[in-house]
């Protein structure tokens, strides 16, 4: 009797230990495929080396003889505080006129502003004296220039960030990297 | 019984075996041996730089990662020969970011024609791999001078010569390579003559020479025997530079035209080395690289810092000037001077010199002024009160102290406030927010120094950074920049 039952016994585990070692087997080669540590882009530090986003907001087609605004938002994907912001934007004088430029009151009033028509540059210069800078919060963009554009040729009007523009971090006094993507809006006639 | 126990130890074994090697399969493995970890863009900036001859050409480079941590550079950036920098002495046309990558290597200048700064750099080997640089960060800001006019040229990143490493979290390693993606080149324009800059290094007059490539500089190696005040023609001169090359019955001819001296003096086999000294192509054609005469001048000044209470200046106390001339097409820099006399004149705070312009010959010349805190200005004319937007510049010397006029400066002061660059401590020759940010910073803990100390951001002078440090930098910006725009 005891013969069988031992018998009995030693067939579940000869099949039972198989069928743990497969289980773990594939599990195994599945790990395997799946690197534990991620390999590729990694999200930043916060603080230092946070790139901004200067973004623009404009109609991206209109008609010759026009006025309309042009709007340059700076945003962030992560909470950093803004010691100072140098910003020249370039365009062709020969295809527009830029007047009424205005500023975010969010923000601190600009040390220095002005439009070079000669030059093809709008220059803002804002230095922020909080102890702490300005806290540019993610989601809370702000509006670095506002400005009216008239067209006043056909084809594809361009504006850029230009040489000189910088965002400095409050603290480190550190440069922080931006993404900024230029505007071209394409201008017809009536 | 005993097979029995058999089967349970090596059933526990095999269990234990399969524990053991999943355990070990979940550790991490570096499985990418020699291949790379993450990309990286190169870019230089701006993509497009117009500038005029005699102008300096900026040019940033610039890395861009997913985040990977960079830790090296080597590479190459080539330029066309609209462009020139010393090749004698390449470190002086480059300024690291050093909170970037701290250790500059190697520079020189590669190639011969088409040439290639070559920039080799390495963060501090004490930084922590979590303190290294990621996403779009400047490396270095590489300054060239443009001698030629040009549409076409081109600031290139060599892709095949260029490595970038990164700190690779898997290997735990800081030198892995980054594979070399998308790669952002720079157009430049150079247009008309600005000034016709002087490409002068006094060691290479005259030195011997075998090819172009051996000057440098911006000189060109021109034959020994070839005595005229004109170039030879481009052709003719590279043939003298093939060996045992021999120059045709009527080359020979064409030059006796352009240079009649030379008739019975042109060699029939022009030997490979040692055939020629260096000069400069841009000055009327001299023995020696020179383009004026030898004689000095004597600039006698009066200059004055703007915002500085000549009452409470304790720490204006030695502050170098650089003064560079310019004149007939020719520039002269004189640094680390530190004028003979101060005085207090209405409040304001004088500073009088006589400086003698060594080896500087020309006579009617324009005077830019710069401090260690502060922009350049130019001068012009005696008593100006405000830019001089002229070019050239109405200052009239003589070769002696006596005899040269007294140019008082003293109205259109030199104006406070760089005192750091964008990429390193360095003045950058712009007053921008990262100069805000450093006063700033010195500001809210009220650094102060003892009398006659000096403090970088202590725009004053009164030996301590605070609000009106602050203030004059807002006052220069201002200034600055409403001048220029």
């Amino acid at each position: 009797m005891n013969y069988i039952k031992n018998m009995k016994g030693n067939r579940i585990l000869k099949t039972l230990i198989p069928l743990v070692a497969v289980v773990i087997i594939i599990e195994s080669v599945l790990l395997l495929s799946r690197p534990a540590i991620k390999i590729g882009p990694q999200t930043l530090k916060e603080g230092s080396n946070t790139p901004v986003s200067l973004n623009w907001e404009a109609n991206g087609e209109t008609v010759m003889g026009k006025s309309e605004e042009v709007v340059l938002k700076m945003e962030t994907e992560k909470e950093v505080a803004i010691d100072a912001v140098d910003l020249y934007i370039k365009y062709d004088p020969a295809l527009v006129t830029i007047s009424d430029l205005s500023f975010d009151g969010d923000f601190v009033a600009p040390s220095f502003s002005k439009i070079s028509q000669e030059k093809g540059l709008v220059v803002v210069n804002y230095l922020v004296s909080a102890p702490k800078g300005f806290n540019l919060k993610v989601g809370g963009g702000i509006d670095l220039a506002r400005f009216k554009v008239n067209y006043i040729s056909e084809g594809e009007v361009s504006f850029g960030i230009g040489e000189g523009t910088l965002v400095v971090e409050n603290g480190s006094a550190s440069v922080l990297p931006f993404n900024s993507d230029g505007l071209t809006v394409k201008v017809v006639s009536e | 019984m005993k097979n029995k126990s058999k089967t349970i130890i090596v059933s526990l074994i095999m269990v234990g075996a399969l524990a053991g090697g999943l355990l070990l399969v979940k550790q991490n493995q570096n499985t990418q041996r020699g291949a790379y970890f993450a990309g990286t863009k190169l870019l230089i900036l701006p993509d497009l730089i117009e500038k005029k001859v005699g102008d300096e050409v900026v040019a940033q480079l610039w890395v861009e990662t997913d985040g990977a941590k960079i830790s090296s550079i080597d590479t190459q950036v080539c330029y066309g020969n609209e462009l020139v920098m010393s090749e004698t002495d390449p470190t002086l046309s480059v300024e690291l970011n050093k909170k970037v990558l701290g250790t500059l290597v190697d520079v020189s200048v590669v190639g011969e024609g088409y040439k290639c700064l070559r920039l080799v750099a390495i963060a501090d080997l004490n930084k922590k791999p979590a303190d290294l640089a990621s996403g779009m960060v400047q490396v270095a800001t590489i300054r060239f001078l443009a001698v030629k006019t040009g549409s076409g040229g081109k600031l290139t990143i060599d892709r095949a010569k260029t490595k970038v490493g990164g700190y690779n979290p898997v290997a735990g390693a800081t030198d892995s390579a980054l594979k070399v993606g998308e790669i952002g080149d720079s157009r430049y324009i150079i247009q008309g003559d600005n000034i016709l800059p002087t490409p002068v290094l006094p060691r290479s007059c005259n030195q011997s020479c075998g090819v172009n490539s051996s000057c440098g500089d911006g000189l060109i190696c021109f034959p020994q025997w070839w005595p005229c005040s004109r170039e030879m023609p481009a052709e003719i001169l590279s043939k003298t530079q093939i060996s045992g090359g021999s120059l045709s019955e009527s080359e020979q001819q064409t030059l006796i035209q352009i240079c009649p001296e030379v008739e019975g003096s042109i060699p029939s086999a022009i030997p490979l080395i040692l055939y020629g000294v260096c000069r400069n192509p841009q000055c009327p054609f001299k023995p020696d690289c020179e383009c004026q005469t030898s004689n000095d001048s004597v600039l006698n000044y009066k200059v004055a810092f703007a915002n500085v209470n000549g009452n409470d200046a304790k720490c204006v106390v030695n502050w170098p000037l650089q003064f560079i001339v310019l004149g007939g097409g020719t520039s002269r820099a004189y640094s680390g001077i530190i004028p003979q006399s101060k005085a207090v004149v209405e409040g304001k705070l004088v500073f009088s010199g006589s400086l003698v312009l060594t080896d500087f010959g020309i006579r009617e010349v324009a005077v830019f002024v710069k401090g260690p805190k502060h922009l350049q200005m130019k001068y012009g004319i005696n008593n100006q009160e405000g830019p001089y937007n002229q070019a050239g510049g109405e200052i009239s010397l003589t070769d002696s102290a006596d005899t040269s006029p007294v140019y008082d400066f003293t109205r259109y002061p030199i104006m406070a406030g760089d005192v750091t660059g964008v990429t390193s401590e360095a003045q950058d020759g712009w007053i921008n927010g990262v100069d805000f940010s450093y006063i700033k910073s010195k500001s809210l803990v009220h650094e102060t120094v003892a009398t006659g100390g000096y403090l970088r951001g202590d725009l004053d002078g009164n030996c301590q950074v605070n609000s009106n440090d602050v203030n004059i930098l807002k006052i220069s910006l201002q200034a600055k920049q409403g001048e220029l725009y």
